[in-house]
């Protein structure tokens, strides 16, 4: 967990529409997360290479490297991030993908609520600070870099 | 074979006679050509036995005559002739004659020689049957080509369209996302800061006066944003529905059941101004599909009945489900009917009779594709009394396999 700072999380939000990234990014700026955006997997996966990432949110359909192939990439190199999906194509192979392959959750667009949303995140770091409580009591130590 | 004797000479008109007698043919005998050719018109006659030499009407003319008309040239004609001369014989075919016979008539002869005709006379008639049952069928066949090819049109017409909605649907969904995430943040930082606008001092009253007119209006203008989102989001809903053509697992289900639960998801439309009824068969009428497509071609046609019975106040919905050599469940309400000149064009997408913002006409099309995509059909007709009936028909699921889905 990315404390310290007086913010909730930092979060990255993956679309390949600028609106869209805008949008969320002024939501959760909003509620008090740190923001960071890209447009695509590959620039997602850049930017995860040099800082850490509490929750990603990402589309699924996007050009360079789509979503599914981030969430396998960011299971794999960053296992303790939580990735939430977001897709305006519902199609079940889709969602079964995600589910698949690790993601919290799959939230379709568009979103009638953003509070489902909200939730997921919440619930995200609510589970990454969870651990973070267990490690201290465990280690007696303070862990900010764990994970 | 009904023969015709046309011989002006008695002994050997008798001595034809006798031999068809003998051979137990069906006969009439004429004197001479006039006789000859009226007993031809009024008479059913297949092979004409003709003297060439005879009064009123010689053999040529006779033959002439006959092979002349349309009505009677497939009468097979063997010409009677004294001459066995090679130019005669010539002059004979010529006329039209299909065979002859040299006097004096042997026996042996004319029995090959009315054999030969009868055979010619018999593949003849077999053709014309023939012929005739081709025509029927080639008129059938264009019947049919021309039933299925406007069915393939609008099957063509329907995937084009399936194509176009679920692209259309796509490519609205990115900036509906924005608006609608865009709006829901208004609203919420509005009740942030709402009465902050209000409440905060003004130099002038003016300027006050509009803070507080802002201040009220602004929930109003928040709503209208949210309720054309929720409109948008509902249209591309409908155009993914009626787009979606995947694969889907088929199974064995009770289509009475799927009734009732369409009824149910429609409870709230129909609770306050319609009243239920309905007929199912006793026993479970099972069929195999796609059991939530067709409980949604269900819940189309039931909730297009409400808004029917919605335009006129109150009425009553009536459901029956009956299996013969097909399913059939009939839809009827009391609502308003179609207007006739609409009633073909029920089916089309985004046809809709019913006021602005109401019908997005996709209902039914999406009720039309998921039962033809099922192998059956829909009709549409005004009840008598006022209202609208559709009846929907669904094929009979092969063999009954005992795994109910």
């Amino acid at each position: 967990m990315t404390k310290g700072d007086g913010l909730k999380g930092r979060l990255l939000i993956v679309d390949d529409e600028l609106e869209i990234q805008e949008m969320l990014c002024n939501h959760f700026g909003f509620l008090g997360y740190e923001m960071h955006r890209a447009f695509n997997g590959r620039e997602a996966l850049e930017k995860m290479a040099n800082a850490k990432f509490d929750v990603v949110i990402s589309d699924i359909i996007m050009p360079e490297m789509d979503g599914i192939d981030l969430l396998r990439n960011i299971k794999q190199q960053y296992p303790m991030t939580h990735v939430i999906m977001i897709t305006g194509y519902v199609k079940l192979e889709n969602a079964l993908a995600c589910m698949r392959h690790g993601a919290d959750t799959c939230v379709f667009k568009p979103f009638n609520d953003l509070r489902e949303l909200d939730g997921a995140v919440a619930a995200a770091l609510n589970t990454l600070e969870v651990w973070h409580q267990k490690l201290k009591q465990l280690h007696g130590l303070k862990l900010d870099n764990a994970g | 074979m009904r023969t015709l004797v046309a011989e002006d000479g008695a002994v050997a008109r008798r001595i034809i006679e006798s031999y068809l007698q003998k051979w137990n043919v069906p006969y009439v005998l004429a004197e001479n050509g006039r006789d000859a050719w009226n007993i031809i018109k009024n008479d059913g006659i297949d092979i004409a036995i003709v003297d060439w030499v005879m009064p009123e009407m010689d053999g040529l003319d006779l033959i002439r005559k006959i092979k002349g008309s349309s009505a009677f040239r497939h009468i097979y004609t063997i010409l009677l002739t004294v001459q066995d001369r090679e130019d005669d014989m010539v002059l004979g075919f010529e006329a039209g004659a299909d065979d002859y016979i040299v006097k004096p008539v042997n026996h042996s002869v004319l029995s090959s020689r009315l054999k030969a005709g009868k055979r010619i006379t018999e593949y003849y008639q077999l053709i014309l049957r023939q012929n005739k049952e081709l025509m029927e069928k080639s008129l059938l066949m264009e019947t049919l080509v021309q039933q299925k090819s406007r069915q393939l049109f609008q099957a063509e017409k329907m995937s084009t369209l399936g194509m176009l909605a679920a692209g259309v649907a796509h490519e609205i969904n990115n900036p509906l996302t924005f608006i609608s995430g865009n709006v829901q943040m208004l609203e919420m930082f509005w009740a942030e800061a709402g009465c902050a606008v209000r409440e905060a001092p003004y130099a002038d009253s003016g300027k006050a006066e509009k803070m507080k007119y802002i201040q009220e209006k602004m929930p109003q203008v928040i709503g209208g944003m949210q309720n054309g989102v929720r409109r948008i989001t509902k249209i591309v809903q409908e155009l993914c529905d009626f787009s979606r053509q995947e694969k889907e697992k088929t199974v064995l289900f009770n289509i009475g059941n799927s009734i009732e639960r369409a009824l149910d998801l429609c409870a709230n439309r129909l609770k306050h101004h319609v009243t239920v009824s309905n007929e199912m068969c006793q026993d479970a009428v099972l069929f195999r599909g796609n059991r939530s497509r067709i409980e949604q071609a269900f819940v189309n046609l039931i909730i297009n009945a409400a808004d029917a019975i919605e335009e006129v106040g109150t009425g009553s919905l009536y459901v029956r489900l009956t299996k013969e050599e097909r399913i059939t469940i009939v839809i009827e309400d009391t609502g308003k009917g179609i207007p006739q000149h609409c009633i073909e064009s029920i089916w089309e997408p985004f046809f809709t009779t019913k006021p602005q913002g109401k019908g997005t006409g996709l209902g039914l099309p999406i009720s039309y594709t998921i039962i033809r995509n099922h192998g059956g059909s829909i009709a549409v007709e005004n009840r008598p009394g006022g209202g609208a009936r559709f009846t929907v028909s669904l094929p009979v699921p092969d063999a009954p396999v005992l795994e109910l889905g």
